[in-house]
């Protein structure tokens, strides 16, 4: 079965499975570029080059970890070590039911995670293909508490960030002064903790061992290397003696947006990292099967080329439908300013990559959510629509159980095509 | 579509600035309305009360579009119906104005050219506190821009201090004026006379409806 169809799965796995990373490129990125876009801070042009630049950047540095889990430790395939080709069309049924899932409601303007699509998709399959226990139900129950858990965290450190930016710029007798100061700190640790995290025994993929010095002193570096060039940028922007208060605030936050490049940047970053798996993770297995002829070897690195791929087919979706996306998000948001922006977007970037890092999928829209609401509660933002929370359960009571229905429809499909 | 815009709502705080500058607009022409009274110059006096009305009127559809905008589950830094409490209070400045100009404008009274001077003095202090509440909702916008710092916070309720004591001032004026009214009451049309105790009591209540809105903001500002 495997060697006579495996071209074919072959290929549809890598069609389907770039279609799904076109899809979050098109689709997912706009979520994590709005809050830059909506508050002025950069331009739909600058997002899509930061985004094309640092989703690839973060599929291909750090996307490894998620892939895997969506790989490996859903699902317990030793039942059918047999008959591998099960598990082939059950990744064949997830990829399609979460990509059709995605394209219809994409067109419907219904809320859809293309990382709750996937897990629900596969989990479908497998309880219907493969039987209950095949599915590592406390692997499932982490990723899900993980998915209640992350905008809490998301929030929090967004509260913080908000409070400290209040408490050392925002409510001092020099507003402006402070601002100039404590920017390039701000901007240190967005590039400490995202190269930390991607470092720290993070690089395995690319035959890059560090040590934890080694990662942590590499991160440093980096951090002040970013915070030097901020505070280059920074310094240009100059204030006149005796301005008032308004237009000390207005000047902070031009040297705000300036640093939500750096902040923009580590969201596509993250956000790159954690969703290139939900195209990637299944088209992998699929790979893997078929090129060892059959043998589900649970130890097989993901190749390189497939990563590539992903990050390639995420800058495509971007480029071609996101620029539009990105577009009238940006236009909906009118009233975020990059002191909140930024204090929303570190906070998103930093929980999203830890999840990545630790491989769990996680949906960056919720956590965004979670970190805007984290700055709210900080009184840092003037209106905020809570029916969106109800959205957000909606959209797990509904995606779940839509791709797990899906996808075992088109599992029986297949089982009965190629039987 | 659960997209990251979706979390946003309409902020009520530049609205809220707007309508209180359309209340200013309603209150602005008052001074010149009297000296026009006492004058008799009556068309001046009739296109004054359009003005107003005017004003009042595009200050109530600003309030109502921040009602609207307003449901139940919105999420702000400060309470929800503090806000539309202050609105209220605000609103009511341009009704009062409202009703003074009306009233005034059927009922052409006139008084001496003494008691007139005071009554213009007493209208423009009137003014005045409600100017100095327009410049609070100035002030609470850098309030809001700090994220609520205690700095802003502070400024802004010394201001609130200030208003009370102008307040304080007008109500003066209005004791004296009353006073000097009851004592040339009996040469005057009764009517008339009642109507002037109303017509000082609206002026005072501009004021005091500026410093009441002062309140409803120092409520606001205080920790949620």
């Amino acid at each position: 079965m495997i060697v006579e169809y495996g071209s074919v799965f072959i290929t549809l796995a890598v069609v389907l499975g770039l279609f799904m990373t076109w899809g979050i490129g098109a689709n997912d990125v706009a979520n994590a570029m709005g809050t830059s876009v909506g508050s002025g801070a950069i331009s739909v042009k600058q997002a899509i080059i930061i985004a094309a630049i640092f989703e690839f950047s973060g599929a291909f540095l750090a996307g490894g970890h998620v892939t895997k889990t969506i790989r490996k430790s859903i699902i317990d395939p030793t039942p059918i070590m047999g008959n591998p080709e099960i598990l082939v069309y059950g990744m064949l049924s997830a990829l399609i039911a979460a990509a059709l899932w995605l394209t219809i409601a994409s067109w419907m303007g219904w809320p859809v995670s293309t990382t709750h699509s996937i897990i629900g998709s596969i989990v479908g399959f497998a309880i219907v293909g493969i039987g209950v226990d095949a599915v590592n139900w406390s692997k499932i129950g982490t990723i899900v508490l993980s998915w209640i858990v992350s905008p809490l965290v998301g929030g929090t450190i967004a509260f913080l960030l908000m409070r400290s930016i209040q408490r050392f710029i925002l409510d001092t007798e020099i507003p402006f002064l402070n601002a100039k100061r404590y920017a390039p700190f701000y901007v240190f640790l967005v590039g400490f903790l995202i190269s930390l995290v991607t470092l720290f025994k993070g690089l395995k993929h690319l035959d890059i061992e560090l040590s934890i010095v080694q990662s942590f002193i590499f991160a440093v570096i980096f951090g002040v290397f970013l915070a030097v060039i901020a505070h280059i940028i920074i310094n240009r922007i100059s204030m006149k003696l005796g301005e008032s208060i308004h237009d000390q605030f207005n000047q902070i936050e031009k040297i705000f947006g300036i640093m939500m490049i750096f902040s923009a940047s580590a969201m596509a970053f993250a956000h790159g990292s954690n969703d290139v798996a939900n195209g990637i993770g299944p088209m992998a297995t699929i790979v893997s099967i078929v090129e060892s002829g059959g043998e589900m070897a649970q130890k097989s690195n993901l190749p390189l080329w497939i990563l590539l791929a992903g990050g390639f087919g995420i800058v495509l979706g971007l480029s071609t439908l996101g620029y539009r996306v990105i577009q009238t998000i940006g236009k909906k948001i009118t009233e975020l300013v990059p002191t909140r922006g930024f204090s929303a977007e570190l906070a998103a970037a930093a929980t999203v990559v830890i999840a990545s890092r630790t491989g769990i999928p996680v949906s960056t829209t919720q956590i965004a959510v979670g970190a805007v609401m984290g700055v709210g509660l900080a009184r840092g933002i003037g209106a905020l629509d809570l029916r969106v929370v109800g959205g957000i359960m909606m959209s797990w009571v509904i995606t779940l159980p839509v791709g797990a229905i899906l996808s075992i429809f088109f599992f029986f499909f297949f089982r009965g095509v190629f039987l | 579509m659960i997209n990251i815009a979706s979390i946003f709502a309409k902020s009520p705080f530049k609205p809220l600035r707007e309508h209180m500058d359309k209340v200013v607009e309603s209150v602005v022409p008052l001074n010149v309305f009297f000296e026009a009274l006492f004058q008799e110059d009556f068309s001046k006096v009739e296109k004054i009360q359009q003005q107003v009305i005017q004003a009042e009127k595009e200050a109530d559809s600003i309030k109502n579009e921040v009602r609207n905008n307003l449901p139940r589950n919105i999420f702000m830094p400060i309470n929800r119906r503090d806000l539309l409490e202050m609105l209220d209070m605000q609103d009511s400045i341009a009704d009062v104005a409202q009703d003074i100009v009306i009233l005034l404008n059927i009922r052409r009274m006139s008084l001496t050219k003494e008691l007139g001077q005071d009554v213009i003095h007493f209208v423009k202090k009137s003014q005045d506190v409600c100017y100095l509440a327009r410049g609070l909702t100035k002030e609470f916008g850098d309030v809001i821009e700090s994220g609520f710092g205690r700095h802003e916070i502070k400024k802004l309720l010394e201001m609130i201090e200030n208003v009370s004591i102008a307040e304080t001032e007008a109500d003066n004026l209005e004791d004296a004026l009353v006073q000097r009214l009851y004592e040339v009451e009996e040469n005057m049309n009764s009517v008339d006379a009642v109507f002037w105790y109303k017509i000082f009591e609206l002026i005072g209540d501009i004021a005091d409806f500026s410093k009441k809105t002062g309140n409803r903001l120092r409520l606001m500002i205080a920790s949620k």
